[in-house]
């Protein structure tokens, strides 16, 4: 699944927990500041009276309790947290997995379990999302159960929706696709647009597995799922599945109408949506290659991703991963070559990396 | 000399970016996200140096109906731009040319278009004049090449930056009103006059807001105050900014043009500016990258702080007024008054690059004329002129320092050094430690110190100069030992020698003094020759000097390489020698020459294969990838650079096959490095030349290669020249090869848009068609193809000729050479095929047709008709199709063309009777053709019968008119063809045959009657054996007899083996005849002379027996190709023989010698098989058998058997 829109914020709270939370939060609020990010750029400052999977309530100096739905949350910062868990946090946001893994090794875990409460989950949450989403075929297993004892405990987190996705990604990646659908149903229970991001995720497992009609079916329930007409979030998780259905007309023979779908939202696109225009211009890669006799287009449409849009991972990787094909089917071999060696270097455990070591292999 | 043409470069493409910001700014209509995604992806393959990828999607910007009208507009730019990229990888100077001619046209047609806005004519003027820089420079270069003619390129350089410089200086003087546009400063200036304009209007406006309010007000004052500080600091920032652009510019620049300098022969010492100048401009883009933030930062800041100031003033007004309006009531002006605040900044800076550029064009001018010639001087002057002029207009700004540095530099390269060092002294001690002022310091006191050697005022170096020398340069923020420093350490070191030399050795203290100026200026000297870059060898000698022994650096890639290219110039220097003393017919100098070429040839490689193991590149050859990876101190270019000149002088030296490998790693791995095209042409030749010189398998692996090779080359570069290379080798070696599978492959591999599609196509076609004629006389072969696919091969050829005819016809001229000869083939295969269309009026067209028409062309000695055999096959073409059209008078034309063209003499009527024999074998395939497809077909048969009607009408006209004894030769041997064809029995008639043969033997017999004319006397024998035939064919046996026997009768032709077995073939042919007629006896004896012989005086005939004993020897113990056809005649006498037997066996009233007849058949073919088992051949075998078979059943055998082993000849006989 691709176009993740998480950015982890703070840990997730038992009911017990929270109220312990807001009495410090009550006695030490003029010590002790948490802050809250919102994706529209503000910020809040104060005291978290309150976390759940759909939300946070922060008390703001003034007493005002704000409420930040978790579509809006981009991030949670706690008080006191250590600077390498802020830096992993950040890495993680940046989609660097394999560097936030890594970030937080700098952290000792015996110091980690001398702090508040909050910040152990937060570190805990941070350090299996991280490691998951970097698994290899090796590690992957281990992953996964860490990560399903963490949301089996913390139920509560405000992480609790995008670890479940990872989750999903998780297994389906280790080709376990109904348990995976079943951790991405976990989405189910959020507001609309966690419900079209779950349905889609969905859909792209059935794509996965080459049922491209149900897939199509899949997606087209994920557009027409019931939102506001003000509600912008699921409205842009709908666009997401929209490239989707796409997608699978074209890996089903209609590429034609698979690129003519994913022109239309390129073409209703916010400039500055550069995630949803990385998935749209991969996706009007895959529909002109899927075409035949279009290798020019496509390379255009993975270079846009490469050289413009570069910020989702798994949509870099892939585009690399085509051009790698395109550059040399057209007798560009040094620029097969650079794009391989990025790839590679860039995103060593994609499974774009896999999939072209394989066919060096096989070559 | 340091080149500034960076500087242009670089503010070229920063000018069009800021264009289109400003632009988009103005415009309130959002952009859509795909047209944002272009024009980032556009800007981002700019750097990625992508041209072809750039050019592809300004394609598609065009064609696309959802693109913006903005994007639409920058296309030109873009795609000149692209086009510049394009032309730098290039290594075809013409297709260089080409590609700046391209971009230049592109900007042109741009602005001649009309509606072209003042902000796009800046862009679209700058991009212009870095065009004819860049052209005028690569002119200027070509200039200073050994060989050149220098005057002629040197007049176009100036052109060219004249040209330059008219795109780039402004013609309004100051106040001036702009009217019309014509350059790029005067553009500027237009523009930022009218933003000017507006923001004074916003000012003024703000200001009057603030004077009607009822007082001062705290707020607003201090807002405003906070504005001017922070707007003053952001222009402070923007200055140095712009600064570190410009020299960053500038150090890239320096880059590009030291390599370009560098060009094909560079000298080490420009292979080291190289790599320094690669390394200023990373450090200077650096330093650069990091001002812009700062500057960027500064602006924000200011920005903010105008808005506060604005809001200020509008919430004071607001309350002034007492009403409470929202701040974001003046947010409109306010923000109009940032973007055109950011605009003024962007436009004046513009404006002071513009003016830069001037000066720097004058400089690059003054390359294009001979040193220190008037005009070199005069252009120096000019360019310091227009850079002093900045210096003073722009003090306060970076552009300002670096006028002011360009300034003092021209004035030390005009030897004018006081003034040089007045002008840099102020520069040269700039004490900061920022990046920018560390570079403009080293390079100001690098040209000083130039300066202050050559007054030999050593003294005004000082000490904190010297400190500055001395500088670990590691230290220093920004610092690289670049070719500045080091000319400044060096220099220095020179300096300090000189002054201790001044010094008294023996007075203690200044011996002391002496002592560490000495010191400092051997460390000075060490650390420059141990750099090994720049004035490292008078560095070396400088340190060895003050006693200290410099030992050489490590050989490094660089430092081999530039070896290589010297002796590289040093081979082709020598090669230009011998080709003059060759001109000179010098002899002994040639030898000189060639013997050092080769020397310096051989040195050259060596150095190569050298630099190569020092990148880690332990086999040239090897393909690993591993070798890619190992570079140690080269880039992949510079080692590539290496491979294709090996490539080159490995093809050079013989070692093709060596050079074919090299060539195909090139293709291979790295298509698009500088030289892999000129290397796959080298690899291709390479393996052609392996093809020619070997045999066997190694020539076939040979061949194999090369077509391996030119397929990838097509695969890779379809449309280039290259390609066109690859398929004529492809096609030659299909031709070679004879087979029309490969050849219709080639024709189908071709591009459309190859230069040599059609040389291609004609060659393809004819060659074809050639293949499709030759296969359509092979009859009953199992490996002739099915008449479809003949005809589908037919049908390309048709096609091939078509378009590769209709290319020439659009040229308007016959290719001279080679070309026009394959193209008159061509056209002649293309006649054939329409007259085997039964196209008369098609082939008739192409005849005549007036560029290439072979008719046309040899009527009027077109010189590519002058020659080979094209002459002869055009002119009995056009008889033969003359004739076919009844067109007499043409074809009585044609006659006289082929008659003159058999020339006079002895040969002439042999060659005359070969040229018309020629037309008659072609009229005779044509018939048989005919007959041998549908002969019943009404159509053909009327084809048929208007073929022979034009012939008869022509032949009885030339045999009645023409008395010439060439045109009654012509006329008997044509009618002698087309009455004795054997496959034309189809199409022409028995009674119509007999007709024609009675009549050649008529033309024939008066021939023979003018027996004292010498040319008659000369072919008097030829005549009568054709006589015998003509007569053997009627049946009129005696009149052939009489024709043999008057040949046979002369002892001296009695030998002639033809002649004895056209006599044995008559005698038999006789004898069947007798014996059809009943006449047993005459049969009988006639058989038995056809396999005896006759040996009545002084006619001598062998007959069957004697043939084959006068040949059996050869035929069974020789190998070649004449023994091969003595085998043939030997078995075939054999066979001829015994069938004799069994035909006289077979006679009526024969009875009595009827066994003994059939013994002594079976006897004889038996003991044939015996002694030669394969009998000469399955087909040969085949008929023995059955032969013995009808024997056997003679002789009542109830179940012939044959020979005994001939049901089932071994396998591995079958073959052969």
């Amino acid at each position: 699944m691709s176009g993740i829109h998480w950015k982890p914020a703070r840990i997730g709270f038992g009911r017990l927990v929270v109220a312990v939370v807001a009495m410090v939060a009550a006695h030490t609020m003029a010590l002790a500041e948490d802050s809250v990010r919102t994706r529209d750029g503000g910020t809040l400052r104060g005291a978290l009276v309150s976390v759940s999977p759909d939300g946070v309530d922060i008390e703001e100096s003034g007493g005002e309790i704000k409420k930040v739905s978790i579509v809006e949350l981009d991030e949670l910062v706690l008080d006191g947290e250590p600077e390498a868990l802020r830096g992993a946090r950040g890495l993680l946001r940046r989609r660097d997995a394999a560097g936030a893994a890594e970030e937080i090794t700098k952290i000792e875990e015996a110091e980690i379990r001398a702090f508040d409460p909050r910040i152990r989950e937060e570190y805990d949450f941070i350090r299996i999302a991280s490691n998951a989403l970097a698994a290899t075929n090796e590690t992957a297993a281990s992953w996964e159960k860490q990560l399903v004892d963490f949301l089996q405990k913390n139920a509560r987190s405000h992480h609790f929706y995008y670890g479940s996705e990872i989750l999903g990604d998780l297994r389906a990646r280790q080709g376990k696709f109904v348990e995976a659908s079943e951790a991405y149903r976990n989405l189910d229970r959020g507001p609309p647009a966690l419900r079209v991001r779950s349905a889609a995720a969905r859909a792209g497992l059935l794509m996965r597995q080459g049922k491209y009609a149900d897939a199509i079916k899949e997606f087209s329930a994920a557009e027409k799922i019931e939102a506001n007409e003000s509600d912008a979030a699921s409205a842009r998780q709908k666009l997401e599945a929209v490239l989707g259905r796409a997608r699978c007309l074209a890996l089903s023979g209609k590429a034609a109408e698979g690129t003519s779908v994913t022109e239309s939202v390129i073409k209703d696109a916010q400039p500055e949506d550069k995630d949803l225009l990385a998935l749209a211009y991969t996706t009007l890669g895959t529909c002109q290659r899927a075409a035949g006799g279009k290798d020019q287009d496509a390379i255009i449409s993975f270079l846009t991703v490469d050289l413009v849009f570069n910020t989702v991972p798994i949509a870099h990787a892939e585009a690399l991963s085509n051009l790698v094909e395109l550059w040399n089917a057209t007798n560009q071999p040094e620029r097969a070559r650079a794009a391989s060696q990025t790839l590679v270097t860039t995103y060593p455990n994609s499974s774009w990396a896999a999939k072209l070591s394989g066919a060096e292999k096989a070559s | 000399m340091r080149l500034f043409i960076p500087l242009v470069w670089i503010f070229s493409f920063l000018v069009t970016a800021q264009l289109v910001a400003a632009e988009t700014a103005a415009d309130t209509k959002p952009e859509t996200a795909a047209d944002t995604a272009t024009r980032s992806l556009l800007d981002a393959l700019e750097d990625k140096t992508m041209p072809d990828v750039s050019l592809a999607i300004l394609e598609r910007v065009v064609a696309d109906p959802t693109a913006s009208p903005e994007l639409k507009k920058e296309v030109p730019f873009r795609r000149a731009a692209a086009m510049v990229v394009l032309s730098r990888t290039e290594a075809d100077s013409k297709k260089r040319a080409a590609y700046l001619d391209e971009a230049q046209a592109s900007i042109d047609a741009f602005l001649a278009s009309g509606g072209v806005s003042d902000r796009q004519a800046i862009s679209a003027y700058t991009q212009k004049a870095n065009l004819l820089i860049e052209r005028g420079r690569a002119k200027a270069d070509q200039a200073n090449r050994p060989g050149a003619d220098p005057a002629p390129l040197r007049a176009d350089a100036v052109k060219f930056f004249d040209e330059a410089i008219k795109s780039l200086q402004g013609v309004a003087k100051p106040g001036q009103e702009i009217k019309e546009v014509k350059n790029a400063e005067d553009a500027v200036l237009k523009v930022l006059r009218e933003v000017n304009e507006k923001v004074r209007e916003l000012e003024q406006a703000a200001a009057a807001a603030q004077a009607g309010g009822p007082g001062p007000n705290s707020a607003r004052a201090t807002a405003a105050k906070t504005s001017t500080a922070k707007a003053a600091a952001a222009q402070a920032a923007a200055a140095e900014a712009n600064a570190a652009q410009a020299f960053a510019a500038q150090a890239a620049q320096a880059s590009q043009a030291t390599a370009k300098a560098a060009g094909p022969k560079p000298s080490p010492a420009a292979a080291k500016a190289v790599a320094a100048a690669v390394k200023a401009a990373a450090e200077a883009a650096k330093t650069a990258a990091m001002k812009v933030a700062t500057a960027q930062a500064a602006a924000a800041e200011a920005a903010e702080a105008k808005k506060a100031a604005v809001q200020a003033v509008a919430a004071a007004k607001a309350d002034d007024a007492g009403k409470a309006k929202p701040a974001r009531a003046s947010a409109k002006p306010q923000k109009e008054l940032e973007r055109l605040t950011a605009d003024q900044e962007a436009l004046q800076g513009k404006l002071i690059q513009t003016r830069l550029m001037t000066a720097a064009t004058y400089f690059e001018k003054a390359k294009a004329y001979p040193a220190k010639s008037k005009e070199w001087t005069d252009t120096l002057t000019k360019s310091a002129a227009l850079f002093k002029e900045a210096a003073e207009k722009y003090s306060n700004k970076g552009g300002g320092l670096f006028a002011r540095y360009y300034e003092g530099r021209n004035y030390a390269l005009l030897g004018q050094y006081p003034l040089a060092v007045e002008t840099l002294v102020d520069l040269a001690t700039i004490e900061d430690k920022i990046p920018l002022a560390i570079l403009i310091r080293s390079r100001s006191l690098n040209t000083m110190l130039e300066c202050l050697i050559a007054l030999k005022k050593y003294d005004e170096f000082d000490e904190s100069a010297r400190k500055f020398a001395l500088e670990d340069i590691r230290r220093l923020p920004g610092a690289q030992l670049d070719a500045d420093w080091l000319g400044l350490k060096y220099r220095a070191a020179v300096i300090l020698v000189a002054r201790g030399d001044q010094l008294d050795q023996k007075d203690p203290k200044s011996n002391a003094d002496r002592k560490k100026l000495l010191s400092d200026a051997k460390k000075l000297a060490t650390e420059v020759a141990k750099a090994n870059l720049d004035f490292s060898a008078e560095a070396r000698e400088l340190a060895a000097k003050l006693g200290k022994e410099v030992e050489e650096g490590p050989r490094t890639f660089a430092i081999v390489m530039d070896d290589a290219k010297l002796l590289l110039t040093t081979m082709q220097e020598r090669n230009a020698e011998l080709k003059k003393a060759i001109a000179d017919k010098d002899e002994a100098k040639a030898a000189a020459a060639k013997e050092a070429a080769t020397a310096a040839r051989t040195e050259t490689v060596a150095k190569l294969e050298e630099a190569m193991k020092l990148a880690g590149i332990a086999n040239p050859l090897a393909a690993d990838v591993s070798s890619d990876d190992a570079l140690e101190g080269a880039s992949k270019d510079e080692i590539n650079q290496a491979r294709y000149l090996l490539t080159f002088l490995l093809y050079e030296s013989q070692r093709f096959e060596e050079s074919a490998a090299l060539a195909r790693l090139l293709v291979d791995r790295y298509p698009n490095a500088k030289g892999s095209r000129q290397a796959a042409t080298i690899g291709l030749s390479a393996w052609q030349q392996v093809a020619q010189r070997a045999e066997g398998a190694a020539r076939d692996e040979a061949r194999v290669k090369a077509a391996e090779l030119a397929t990838t080359i097509i695969q890779i570069w379809p449309d280039e020249d290259v390609s066109g290379a690859a398929t004529t080798v492809l096609i030659g070696m299909a031709v070679a090869a004879r087979d029309p599978v490969a050849i219709a492959k080639v024709m189908d591999q071709v591009p459309a848009t190859s230069s040599k599609r059609g040389e291609v196509l004609l060659r393809a076609g004819a060659a074809l068609w050639r293949e499709v004629q030759e296969i359509r006389r092979v009859k009953d072969s199992p490996t002739r193809p099915d008449d479809k696919v003949i005809e589908a091969w037919k049908s390309r050829a048709r096609t091939a000729l078509d378009e590769g005819l209709a290319g020439v016809a659009s040229g308007g001229s016959l290719p001279a050479g080679p070309l026009g000869a394959l193209t008159v083939a061509g056209a002649l295969s293309r006649v054939q095929i329409a007259m085997d269309d039964d196209d008369t009026a098609k082939a008739l067209a192409i005849l005549e047709q007036p560029v290439y028409g072979p008719w046309v062309l040899v009527t009027a000695k077109n010189p590519v008709l002058q020659q080979g055999s094209l002459p002869e096959a055009s002119l009995t073409l056009a008889l033969r199709l003359f004739i076919q059209a009844e067109k007499f008078d043409l074809a009585q034309q044609a006659m006289d063309g082929l008659e003159q063209l058999a020339g006079t003499g002895e040969e002439a009527s042999t060659k005359l009777t070969s040229m018309y024999l020629s037309m008659g074998r072609d009229l005779q395939s044509q018939l048989e053709q005919l007959g041998a497809g549908k002969a019943k077909d009404p159509q053909v048969r009327a084809k048929a019968e208007r073929i022979l009607g034009g012939f008869e009408k022509f032949l009885d006209r030339v045999a009645s008119r023409d008395t010439k004894i060439s045109s009654q030769f012509w006329v008997a041997t044509t009618y002698l063809t087309l009455g004795s064809g054997k496959g034309t029995g189809a199409v022409v008639p028995k009674d119509k045959a007999d007709r024609y043969l009675k009549r050649s033997a008529e033309v024939y017999g008066n021939l023979l009657s003018k027996k004292d004319d010498p040319e008659v006397a000369r072919f008097e024998p030829s005549i009568r054996l054709r006589m015998a035939n003509i007569y053997q064919e009627l049946k009129q046996w005696d009149e052939a007899q009489e024709q043999l026997d008057w040949f046979l009768a002369d002892a001296k032709r009695q030998n002639s083996l033809d002649t004895q077995i056209q006599a044995a073939e008559l005698l038999e042919a006789a004898a069947v005849d007798a014996a059809m007629n009943g006449d047993s006896e005459k049969a009988n004896k006639l058989y038995r002379e056809a396999s005896g012989g006759r040996r009545g005086k002084p006619v001598v005939i062998w007959g069957w027996n004697d043939i084959a004993n006068k040949v059996g020897r050869q035929g069974i113990e020789g190998v070649d190709e004449r023994s091969r056809q003595a085998r043939s005649t030997f078995f075939n006498a054999r066979y001829r023989s015994f069938a004799t037997l069994l035909a006289r066996a077979r006679l009526p009233g024969k009875e009595a010698e009827k066994k003994s007849s059939l013994d002594k058949a079976d006897a004889a073919i038996t003991m044939t098989h015996n002694l030669y088992p394969d009998l000469g051949g399955p087909e040969m075998l085949a008929k023995f058998d059955a032969l013995l078979k009808q024997v056997q059943q003679e002789k009542g055998v109830a179940n012939p058997q044959g020979l005994p082993a001939a049901k089932a000849p071994a396998p591995e006989e079958e073959g052969k």
